[in-house]
């Protein structure tokens, strides 16, 4: 089992059971995180589920984006920063257990 | 040896339902759900081709682009073949990589922080004609609204000049009845639309519009790396894409606000909700009807065999409306989470213009609601007809 937790803009935090497959941003939505609106549902088109990353088990997260995410992240409604990634495209794995990403306070 | 828990895969059940046929146009849903009903994917006999209905298919096939390629063209059609070849698409029938360059001038040009900027402009249009309509009187509120409001805002943003406007409509009709299979509807569109698709391409060229979208895309374009000819083929795609769907989406909206007094009651107290609302219309409406697909290769959907070489067209609007997917799929909740619906598309080639269609959306329901208590519906409405595209042709409210 892969545990994320999501910190919200207020501090408090959630952390949830995620399923292997599926995208951090669909994990999120799916369990209602309100602040991961995922617009296009992940295609790379809205930047809409934009999250930093604070804790990362595998050190290969901010590495591996791509560039169209890149693209993406230069037009987030919170300006990116250098552990920015749009949560669609991390892949949940059992490696990213103890996963810890900040939510922006908007997206749109 | 290996143990699958899977059954073995078979062969898609023949389906001899004509999705284009006249009482298909007429009532698309239940052609959709008898389709749906049979298989994830199924073989239409008539055209030779499978069609993909459940959310799980069509989803899985649109993101899969190196098995279901695009570049044989997105019709109904295999453009390669001699009897029904004709040029592609630039971008929309073309595959990675040769297609993120061109996709990479839409997400430079109509980027969501552009879009952002436009909020307040787009906001102030909207309510400018919203504040003009009627009360309390009837009126056809697709031209008056779905039609006009992006109308007023698009067109100028691109930087199309008010002469030859007329042309936009019938351009756009014709280019999406073209990826249909050759029947009467195509023969009437080309007679309207084929004057008004060579004014869009004359229009499409570099230097025929002299400021907005269009002249960044070229100049974007260029610095990219692309031809004249490209640049002009992106610009086109603008002007033919950006119109239609949007204004078809506009239109569900209202049609099912008017529907559903409780939803508007929603927005009216929290008109945040008109972006979601927004959504839920595209997702409910899904105003392109269908894709077109080649499979590269044989592949297994929701357990049933695609061979290689083959045509398949993937139905969004019977994804969207799928109950393995959606709780109570046919009813129109303002509060649904709608994140996932395949109304854009998915994948590579989900709609580049989908943040501007959803600032329109929003901008003219929260203008709706700001100004009318409620809408009501004077006759129900009539539907255009259109090879891949579903939206309403007229529609008389009222407005308290």
């Amino acid at each position: 089992m892969t545990d994320v937790t999501f910190v919200r803009a207020d501090g408090s935090s959630t952390t949830l059971t995620a399923q292997e497959g599926l995208s951090l941003m669909q994990v999120a939505v799916q369990n209602g995180i309100p602040e991961i609106i995922a617009e296009c549902g992940g295609s790379l088109s809205c930047a809409t589920c934009h999250v930093f990353v604070e804790y990362d088990p595998t050190g290969e997260l901010v590495d591996s984006r791509g560039a169209v995410e890149n693209e993406m992240l230069e037009c987030t409604a919170v300006l990116s920063k250098e552990n920015s990634r749009l949560s669609c495209q991390i892949k949940i794995r059992t490696e990213l257990s103890g996963l810890v990403v900040q939510v922006p306070d908007a997206q749109i | 040896m290996t143990i699958s828990n899977n059954p073995p895969a078979i062969s898609p059940p023949t389906c001899e339902l004509d999705p284009f046929s006249d009482d298909a146009m007429n009532d698309p849903l239940l052609v959709e759900s008898q389709m749906r009903d049979m298989a994830p994917v199924v073989y239409l006999s008539k055209y030779g081709c499978y069609a993909a209905t459940h959310y799980s298919s069509v989803s899985e096939i649109m993101s899969n682009w190196e098995t279901f390629s695009s570049a044989k063209g997105v019709g109904i059609y295999d453009i390669t073949a001699p009897e029904h070849q004709r040029m592609r698409a630039q971008l929309l029938e073309m595959d990675p990589p040769e297609h993120t360059t061109f996709r990479s001038v839409h997400n430079k040009v109509i980027n969501p922080k552009f879009i952002r900027e436009l909020r307040e402009r787009f906001y102030d249009a909207s309510n400018e004609l919203v504040s003009g309509l009627p009360k309390n009187k009837p009126f056809e509120a697709i031209s008056a609204v779905a039609v006009a409001y992006p109308m007023s805002v698009f067109p100028d943003l691109i930087g199309v000049a008010e002469v030859g406007r007329e042309n936009l409509l019938p351009a756009a009709a014709l280019t999406f009845n073209g990826f249909g299979p050759n029947n009467e509807i195509l023969a009437r569109s080309l007679e309207a639309g084929q004057k008004a698709q060579q004014w869009l391409i004359s229009q499409a060229q570099p230097g025929a519009i002299k400021n907005g979208l269009a002249v960044q895309t070229h100049e974007v374009g260029e610095s990219l790396g692309l031809s004249p000819f490209d640049t002009t083929a992106l610009v086109f795609g603008l002007l033919s894409a950006g119109l239609d769907t949007t204004m078809h989406g506009i239109g569900w909206a209202i049609y099912l606000l008017a529907k559903n007094p409780d939803q508007f009651k929603k927005l009216k107290e929290n008109p945040e909700l008109a972006r979601p609302a927004f959504d839920e219309a595209v997702r409910l409406g899904s105003p392109v009807k269908w894709f077109g697909r080649h499979s590269t290769s044989s592949s297994v959907i929701d357990g049933f065999t695609i061979p290689e070489d083959a045509r398949v067209l993937v139905f969004l609007g019977a994804a969207n409306r799928d109950g393995r997917r959606w709780e109570d799929p046919l009813e129109f909740n303002i509060e649904r989470q709608t994140s996932g619906h395949v109304g854009f598309g998915a994948g590579p080639h989900s709609c580049a213009g989908q943040m501007l269609a959803r600032l329109e959306g929003e901008s003219v329901l929260k203008s709706l609601a700001s100004y009318a208590d409620e809408i009501e519906i004077v006759t129900e409405p009539s539907f255009d007809i259109s090879n891949s595209l579903r939206g309403l042709h007229s529609l008389e409210i009222v407005l308290r």
